[in-house]
C-alpha cells in the first residue's frame, strides 16, 4: 500500500497544485503544497524501506497473480534508491522555482513537475513490464511539456518537437519489444520472466527484443547515437527542469532499461553496453569541449556522465561474478552524485541566466565574483563533475574504476578510457571556471545587478554542501546505494 | 497467428519509415500513430495466443490513452511551431546547433 501511496500522493497533489495555482497565482503557496506532497511521498518511501529492512515484501496488489488491469507495483531497494534521489532533487527544484519561475502558469509548472517525479518514483517500483512502460511514459510526457514550457520562444518549441518525436519513437519500439515478450509468455511479471524465457535463450528473436529495448529506452537515457535531442532539450528547458532532466530523468530511463533487460534474463548484453558506454563518454566529452553556451556544455557533459554510469552497469551485467556488485555500486552511486552535482550546476547556470539573461560563457565572464556564494558553489560543482577529489564525483568514479579492475582484461582498458575522459572533462570545466568565476568583468555590464532571491540561492548551497559532504564522507551515500546494488547483483546472479 | 503478428510488426515498420522520411510535421505524427497501432495489434494477438485476452485489452486501452495524450501535446507543439514559422516543414527546425 505504501508503494502505491508514494506515487498517488504526488499525482493527487498535482491536481490540487494546478487548481490552487489557477485560483491564487501565488508562487509561494503552490510551491509550498508541492513541497508538502514531496515530503509526504518521501515518508511513504521511507516506510517501504523500513518494511524491506524487516525482510517483508511490499507490493500493490500483494502479488502479481492478484493484479487487475495490468497494474503491479512491488517495493524494492532499487526503487527506494531511485525515489530518494528523485525526491531530494525535486524538493530543491520546487524551492528554487518558487522565485525563479514567472507567476503566470505556475500551477501548471508545479503540477507537471510533480507528475514527472511520480513517474520517476513509479519506474523504480514498477513490478511488471507494462506498468514500467506506463510510468515511464508518464515521466516522458510531463517532461515534453516542461521542456516546451515557454512556448512564446522559438528554442523550447524546436527542442520540444525533436524531443517528443524521438522519445515517442523510442518508447513505441520498446513497447513492441514488450508486446513480443508478452505474446511468447502471456505474462509481464518482471520476477517470472527470466525463467519463462529460458526456452528462447540465444534465439535471434530474443536478440531482436534486446535490441528494441536498448534502442527504445536508450533514447531516453541519451546513449550515443540516440542522444541528439538532449543538448537542445536540456538547454531550452527552464533551469530547474534542466536540473531534473539531467540529474534524474535520463538516469531513470537507464534504470528502466536495466529493469527490462534483467527481466529478459539469459542474454549476455553486458559487453554491448560497455561498448556503447565507451562511445557515449567520448562523444559527450569531445563535443562538450567546444561549447560556448553554458547550459549546452553541461548537457553534453551529461551525455558523457551517462557513459560512466553505463560503463559500471555494463561491467556488472557482463561479468556478474567478478563485478556484479562493484559495478552496480559504482553506477548507482554515480547516479546519486550526478543528480547532486549536475543538478546544482544547472541551478547555478539558471541563476546566472536569471540575472544577466544570457547563457553565453563569454558574456557571463566574472559573474561568479559578483555573486560569490553562487560562484563558490559553481566551483564545487564543476570540480566535482570533472572528478577531482575531495568532491563526490571523484569517489563514485573510483568505484566504477574498481569494477573495471575487478574484471581485468577489457575492464582495465575501460578504466584507462575512464581516466582519459575525466582528463578531457577537466579541460572544459576548468575553462568554464576560469571564465565564469575568475574571468574579467565586461565593461558594458551594468554596475548594479538585481540581487538573487534567497530561495534561489538556498537549493544551490544545499547541493554544494552535499557535493562536499558525500566526497569527504562517502559512507553516508552508501547507506542507500549498497542495498540497491546488492538487490540488482542478486537479480543478475552476481557475487559480492 | 504469427502471420497476423508479422502484420503488426509491418505496421510498426511502415510507421517508422514515415516518421523518418517525411518532412511534414503532421505526417510525422501520423507515422507515430501508425506505429502505435501496430504495437497494439501485436499485444492483442499476444493476448489471444496466450489466452489472456482480458489483460491484453487492458494494456491496449491504456496504450491508446497514452497515445492520445502524446498526440495532443505533439499537435500543440506543431501549432506553436507553425505560429513562429508559418511552415509545417521540419527543415525549419534546424536552428539549434552545436
Amino acid at each position: 500500500m505504501e508503494v502505491l501511496l508514494s506515487i498517488a500522493i504526488l499525482s493527487g497533489a498535482a491536481l490540487l497544485v494546478y487548481l490552487v495555482g489557477r485560483l491564487s497565482r501565488s508562487r509561494t503557496l503552490t510551491g509550498f503544497i508541492a513541497f508538502l506532497a514531496l515530503l509526504g511521498s518521501g515518508s511513504s518511501v521511507y516506510q517501504v524501506w523500513q518494511t524491506l529492512e524487516e525482510g517483508m515484501s511490499v507490493g500493490w496488489p500483494a502479488s502479481y497473480a492478484q493484479t487487475r488491469l495490468q497494474a503491479y507495483l512491488s517495493g524494492n531497494y532499487l526503487g527506494v534508491f531511485l525515489a530518494a534521489t528523485a525526491l531530494l532533487l525535486s524538493l530543491l527544484v520546487v524551492i528554487y522555482s518558487m522565485r525563479y519561475m514567472h507567476r503566470r502558469n505556475i500551477g501548471k509548472f508545479y503540477a507537471l513537475l510533480l507528475l514527472m517525479t511520480a513517474g520517476i518514483v513509479g519506474v523504480g517500483f514498477a513490478g511488471d513490464l507494462f506498468t514500467l512502460y506506463v510510468l515511464f511514459e508518464a515521466m516522458s510526457i510531463s517532461s515534453f511539456v516542461l521542456v516546451a514550457f515557454e512556448r512564446e520562444e522559438w528554442e523550447p518549441v524546436e527542442a520540444g518537437v525533436k524531443y517528443l518525436v524521438l522519445s515517442t519513437v523510442g518508447s513505441l519500439l520498446a513497447l513492441l519489444g514488450i508486446g513480443v515478450v508478452y505474446s511468447w509468455t502471456g505474462t509481464l511479471d518482471l520476477a517470472a520472466l527470466p525463467s519463462l524465457l529460458e526456452s528462447h535463450a540465444g534465439s535471434s528473436q530474443l536478440m531482436a527484443v534486446v535490441a528494441l529495448m536498448v534502442i527504445g529506452f536508450g533514447v531516453k537515457a541519451a546513449i550515443v547515437p540516440m542522444h541528439t535531442w538532449l543538448p537542445d532539450a536540456h538547454s531550452a528547458a527552464p533551469s530547474g527542469i534542466s536540473a531534473m532532466l539531467s540529474g534524474i530523468v535520463i538516469q531513470a530511463g537507464l534504470i528502466t532499461m536495466l529493469k527490462a533487460l534483467i527481466a529478459l534474463g539469459t542474454v549476455n548484453f553486458g559487453m554491448l553496453l560497455v561498448a556503447l558506454s565507451l562511445v557515449t563518454m567520448l562523444v559527450g566529452n569531445l563535443i562538450a569541449l567546444r561549447q560556448s553556451d553554458l547550459k549546452r556544455m553541461l548537457a553534453y557533459s551529461s551525455v558523457a556522465q551517462m557513459g560512466y554510469i553505463l560503463m559500471g552497469m555494463g561491467l556488472a551485467l557482463g561479468f556478474p561474478m567478478a563485478a556484479g556488485f562493484s559495478g552496480m555500486r559504482g553506477a548507482l552511486y554515480h547516479i546519486l552524485n550526478h543528480a547532486i552535482m549536475k543538478g546544482g550546476a544547472f541551478l547555478c547556470a539558471g541563476a546566472f541566466l536569471w540575472v544577466l539573461g544570457t547563457r553565453d560563457m563569454r558574456k557571463l565572464s566574472g559573474i561568479g565574483r559578483k555573486f560569490p556564494i553562487v560562484g563558490i558553489c559553481f566551483l564545487f560543482f564543476a570540480l566535482a563533475l570533472a572528478g577531482t577529489p575531495p568532491f563526490n564525483g571523484w569517489f563514485s568514479k573510483v568505484l566504477i574504476a574498481k569494477a573495471g579492475a575487478d574484471v581485468g582484461g577489457w575492464g582495465t582498458f575501460m578504466v584507462v578510457m575512464l581516466v582519459l575522459n575525466s582528463v578531457i572533462s577537466l579541460f572544459y570545466y576548468l575553462d568554464a571556471l576560469n571564465t565564469i568565476v575568475f574571468g574579467p568583468v565586461p565593461e558594458d555590464r551594468p554596475r548594479t545587478l538585481k540581487p538573487l532571491p534567497f530561495l534561489v540561492v538556498l537549493p544551490i548551497v544545499t547541493l554544494a554542501i552535499l557535493t562536499l559532504l558525500l566526497g569527504v564522507l562517502p559512507d553516508i551515500g552508501l547507506v542507500i546505494v549498497d542495498p540497491a546494488a546488492e538487490y540488482v547483483a542478486s537479480l543478475i546472479g552476481g557475487g559480492m | 497467428m504469427s502471420g497476423y503478428a508479422a502484420g503488426g510488426v509491418a505496421l510498426v515498420i511502415i510507421g517508422l519509415y514515415a516518421t523518418i522520411t517525411r518532412t511534414n510535421l503532421l505526417q510525422i505524427i501520423i507515422g507515430l500513430e501508425i506505429m502505435a497501432r501496430g504495437v497494439s495489434l501485436v499485444f492483442i494477438l499476444g493476448g489471444a495466443q496466450s489466452g489472456t485476452l482480458a489483460a491484453a485489452q487492458a494494456v491496449v486501452v491504456t496504450t491508446i490513452l497514452i497515445e492520445a495524450v502524446t498526440v495532443a501535446i505533439a499537435l500543440s507543439l506543431v501549432v506553436a511551431a507553425y505560429q513562429h514559422n508559418k511552415s509545417l516543414s521540419i527543415t525549419a527546425l534546424r536552428r539549434l546547433k552545436g
